[in-house]
């Protein structure tokens, strides 16, 4: 094969660990916290992209291509963990989610005020690191949710079906991290 | 149609609202509007959505911040993902 239809020399493979290595690592430390666990998913994704380097077109930059298949492997290691682990939580979710309502619908407690104002908060980068603290206490699978749905912003449907949870699992999950959420940084928050 | 709190924060929180009809819409904001728990319950979850979009800017930074304090792969797991780029390149 000549170099110039050489992808490993196209898409600069040599480079990947110096370019994106980084990068890629603190993708992983935020998905899936344990930074073995993170370096490792890291190596993977290396492999796998190495595997299909053959099939990339090219339209994307290379570093947002390794990024996708970095969060589907992420996402694949959350979801074979929580299997692993946390079936027992995910009944103890269904249940606390039929008691956020009494049986004719109407809530059991009223959503308490902030303890801080949120919108202030937003412009202190102090607050980015004490939310980015709360979002790692979080329980993995809630964490992953909590990111996948709130912060990128992916729909409903692609996470329940990667995930193999029902809407319901995930509108439970989607509580219970912004009620996790809203504890931790007001602790953290406002007794700064 | 009428909707009990429960099903306004489902709807609220599925993000379902799109796919209501017109006088299911209306239902739906009137009842945010009169009742004062399902009011605040979308505020709640209208800030965070604030708060997660905020935070995922805030992300991109950190995922590209070339400060020695951000977490970074360490010498000896460079050098082992190296090789395998290397020896992946040698053998193509």
């Amino acid at each position: 094969m000549s170099e110039k239809e050489d992808p490993h020399v196209k898409y600069e493979t040599h480079l990947w660990v110096e370019k994106y290595g980084d990068y890629l690592y603190r993708f992983a430390l935020m998905r899936l916290r344990d930074p073995q666990v993170a370096e490792d998913t890291v190596q993977e994704t290396f492999l796998a992209a190495l595997k299909n380097l053959h099939q990339f077109d090219g339209r994307v930059d290379v570093k947002y291509w390794l990024r996708g298949i970095l969060r589907n492997k992420s996402v694949d290691y959350v979801r074979k963990s929580v299997r692993r682990k946390e079936l027992q939580d995910e009944q103890v979710q269904e249940v606390v989610g039929q008691l956020l309502f009494k049986t004719s619908g109407i809530p059991t407690t009223r959503p308490k005020d902030w303890a801080f104002d949120p919108d202030a908060a937003f412009a202190q980068e102090e607050f980015w690191a004490a939310f980015q603290a709360c979002l790692q206490a979080l329980p993995e699978q809630t964490r992953l949710v909590f990111q996948l749905k709130m912060v990128d912003e992916e729909s409903t449907e692609e996470i329940c079906k990667e995930m193999d949870i029902t809407d319901n699992y995930l509108w439970v999950t989607l509580h219970r991290a912004r009620a996790q959420l809203k504890t931790c940084l007001e602790s953290k928050w406002s007794a700064a | 149609m009428f909707f009990t709190c429960k099903q306004v924060s489902n709807q609220l929180s599925k993000e379902d609202y799109e796919k209501l009809s017109p006088l299911d819409k209306f239902t739906l904001k009137f009842h945010v509007w009169i009742c004062p728990i399902c009011g605040k319950y979308n505020q709640q979850v209208m800030k965070f959505q604030d708060m997660a979009r905020n935070f995922r800017l805030k992300q991109e930074e950190y995922l590209e911040s070339d400060s020695p304090e951000s977490p970074h792969l360490d010498e000896k797991a460079k050098k082992r993902l190296q090789d395998i780029l290397d020896q992946d390149k040698k053998a193509s």
